[in-house]
C-alpha cells in the first residue's frame, strides 16, 4: 500500500505503521472502531477557509467539534469557516473521508489540537480511503510545522 | 420519504451533507448543536461527511422538520 501521504513520510524518514481496514463509513468515529483505536487519538483532518485565499488544514479528535473562533484566533485572522466537500478536495487532491495532511496537492499551513500531544501515537489519514497511519503526534507537529492551539468546541 | 421532503424552492436538500451545509450556511452550526440532544451525539463530529437523510435515519430525526429549521436558519 502505498499513497502520496506514505511517499512523503517515507522520503522524510518518518516513523508510522499502516494499517488498513474496510471502509464502508466516512468519518473518524467508524475509522477508529475499524482499526480498533481509540476515537479521541484518532485525527481527522479538515480544511478550514481562512479568508483572503488562505486555507489551513485543523487535526481534530475524531470526537470532538472544531471550534471555528479559536482556530480563527490561533491562525490570527477575523474568522474561519469549513469548507465545503468540492473545495477541500481540489486544495489536497484527496477525497473526502481520506484526507491526510501529509503530501496534499498545495501546502497548507496546520493547526493541531494540543489534547492530542499527551499521547505517545495517534491515527491519522494515510491519503486513501481505509488507510490509517500510526504516529506521534510530535513527528506531525514537525513534519507539518503546526501550530499546537485548543481548537474544540466544549461539548455541553 | 426524501422526494416528499424536499421542496424544489429550499436551499437545503436532504442528500447534503453535514459539512456543505455548514461550510454554505453558517448559522445553521447552531441548529445541528440543537439536534444534539435528540440525536445522543455531537451531529458535526460524527456525522460531518454524511447527507441529512442518512443523519435523520440513523438518529431517528424527523427529517421534514429538521430541513426546515435549517431552511430557516440559512435564510437568517
Amino acid at each position: 500500500m502505498s499513497t502520496r501521504a506514505i511517499q512523503y513520510l517515507n522520503k522524510k524518514g518518518i516513523n508510522f505503521k499502516v494499517v488498513e481496514y474496510e471502509h464502508n463509513e466516512k468519518g473518524a468515529e467508524f475509522a477508529a472502531r475499524a482499526i480498533g483505536f481509540p476515537v479521541e487519538r484518532t485525527i481527522k483532518t479538515l480544511v478550514v477557509d481562512l479568508g483572503n485565499k488562505k486555507y489551513s488544514f485543523a487535526l481534530m479528535p475524531g470526537d470532538k467539534q472544531l471550534a471555528l473562533k479559536q482556530l480563527a484566533r490561533a491562525c490570527k485572522v477575523k474568522r474561519a469557516a469549513m469548507v465545503d466537500t468540492a473545495t477541500a478536495e481540489r486544495l489536497t487532491g484527496y477525497l473526502v473521508g481520506g484526507i491526510s495532511p501529509f503530501g496534499a496537492k498545495q501546502r497548507l499551513t496546520a493547526v493541531i489540537e494540543e489534547s492530542l500531544m499527551k499521547y505517545d501515537k495517534v491515527a491519522i489519514n494515510a491519503g486513501q480511503r481505509g488507510v490509517m497511519l500510526i504516529m506521534a503526534p510530535r513527528d506531525i507537529v514537525k513534519e507539518l510545522d503546526c501550530d499546537v492551539a485548543r481548537i474544540v468546541q466544549q461539548q455541553s | 420519504m426524501v422526494e416528499k421532503v424536499f421542496k424544489k424552492d429550499h436551499q437545503i436538500h436532504p442528500e447534503m451533507t453535514v459539512l456543505n451545509i455548514v461550510s454554505k450556511y453558517r448559522n445553521t452550526e447552531v441548529v445541528f448543536k440543537n439536534y444534539d440532544k435528540d440525536a445522543g451525539v455531537c451531529i458535526c463530529c460524527q456525522a460531518l461527511f454524511d447527507p441529512l437523510s442518512k443523519v435523520a435515519v440513523r438518529y431517528g430525526l424527523n427529517l421534514e422538520k429538521f430541513l426546515e429549521d435549517l431552511e430557516a436558519a440559512a435564510g437568517q
